[in-house]
């Protein structure tokens, strides 16, 4: 690296500057601007907590999660809606939550390279209520493990329903099912 | 830019070409990198808000499922959540509570196409069109809308309904 009268010299590997080229020009942007900007909202990411790596992962989970036709709604109206809904078709809001489950599985396998850790970072991005999403994957056997202390017995049973049609529809069977207030223990196989 | 490197434990080499693949990524998914900030802060934003992330087509079914079973019960749900949210802006200390208020609303509703809030003077007008709105979630965001225009001081003068489309004057509340 050298420097002069306060720029400084990088190499980049010459494929990459080749692509960068490319979109600055598609943008009417010089290269050099197009270089700035990019660093300069690096760093504002960095500051959000992000690492170029990291960024990409949640870029890709957020565009998914757009894709899919992602809503927001009130924590406090979820739950209730999670309660009135459970008291009026218990076995068919569950149907729900499996099925939209599987839309999502079905989605993120067709998307993603590994569709499970895409999964999992789709939880830990969204579900903001899950203090703990582990994942574990060891030989065609998957387990996954969410804690949380805000969900209630009805939305953590619900929650639980989702997963399932996820990795069903990414190519698992339900192995073993445990589910308690806020705790989600399910294993899966091949 | 070095010190950010090393804190990640990166050459700046190492971690400039990070960055560009990042950005190259991006670009193949039509976005730009402010677009993932603006994500990042959107969802902050959400989770402060009290809100949760999930799949509208679900909301919509469990919201006809609740509405069926206890209307007036769900609509005091979503009105109470409403009265929630925009309390959040009254009591803080923003300079323009409304404005972030309608801010923070047009963000957390992406999935609605059109969402028009104008304050002028004493009035408020509101204009929403959602064709994926069932029947019972139009009722109970509007609702929602009640409850958050209540804790603002407004009171609803004029409204027309139907699924998807609402579209509402409230005053100023003088009592």
């Amino acid at each position: 690296m050298s420097s002069k009268k306060g720029k400084r010299l990088v190499y980049i590997p010459d494929d990459i500057v080749k692509e960068a080229k490319m979109v600055s020009k598609g943008r009417g942007e010089s290269l050099s601007l197009f270089i700035s900007e990019v660093l300069r909202m690096a760093l504002r990411a960095n500051s959000l907590g992000y690492s170029p790596g990291t960024a990409a992962e949640f870029l890709e989970i957020m565009q998914a999660q757009r894709n899919l036709g992602g809503a927001f709604i009130p924590a406090d109206v979820l739950t209730y809606l999670n309660n009135k809904a459970c008291e009026a078709e218990v076995e068919q809001l569950e149907k729900k939550w499996y099925e939209s489950g599987k839309w999502h599985g079905k989605y993120l396998n067709e998307k993603f390279e590994d569709p499970i850790q895409a999964f999992k970072k789709f939880l830990e991005a969204t579900r903001w209520d899950l203090s703990e999403v582990e994942v574990r994957q060891n030989q065609g056997k998957v387990k996954f493990r969410c804690i949380s202390t805000l969900l209630t017995g009805k939305a953590t049973e619900l929650l639980a329903k989702f997963i399932e049609g996820a990795m069903h529809s990414i190519g698992y069977q339900t192995d073993k099912s445990d589910t308690l207030k806020g705790m989600i223990l399910l294993d899966f196989k091949r | 830019m070095n010190k950010v490197a090393k804190q990640g434990d990166l050459s700046l080499y190492k971690f400039l070409n990070e960055v560009f693949e990042l950005t190259l990524r991006a670009n193949k998914l039509g976005v730009n990198l402010s677009s993932l900030i603006d994500s990042r802060e959107l969802l902050k934003a959400a989770m402060e808000g009290g809100f949760t992330l999930g799949l509208e087509s679900l909301w919509y079914e469990m919201a006809e499922l609740a509405y069926a079973k206890a209307k007036n019960e769900s609509l005091k749900s979503w009105f109470d959540a409403g009265v929630w949210f925009a309390k959040r802006y009254v009591t803080g200390e923003t300079d323009d509570p409304f404005e972030a208020f309608k801010k923070d609303l047009k963000d957390f509703t992406w999935n609605v196409p059109e969402l028009e809030l104008n304050k002028a003077a004493d009035t408020v007008s509101v204009r929403i069109v959602s064709p994926r709105f069932t029947e019972a979630y139009t009722f109970l965001f509007l609702s929602f809308l009640e409850g958050a225009l209540e804790t603002f001081g407004y009171k609803i003068d004029s409204k027309e309904i139907s699924r998807g489309i609402i579209s509402l004057e409230a005053v100023r509340d003088q009592h």
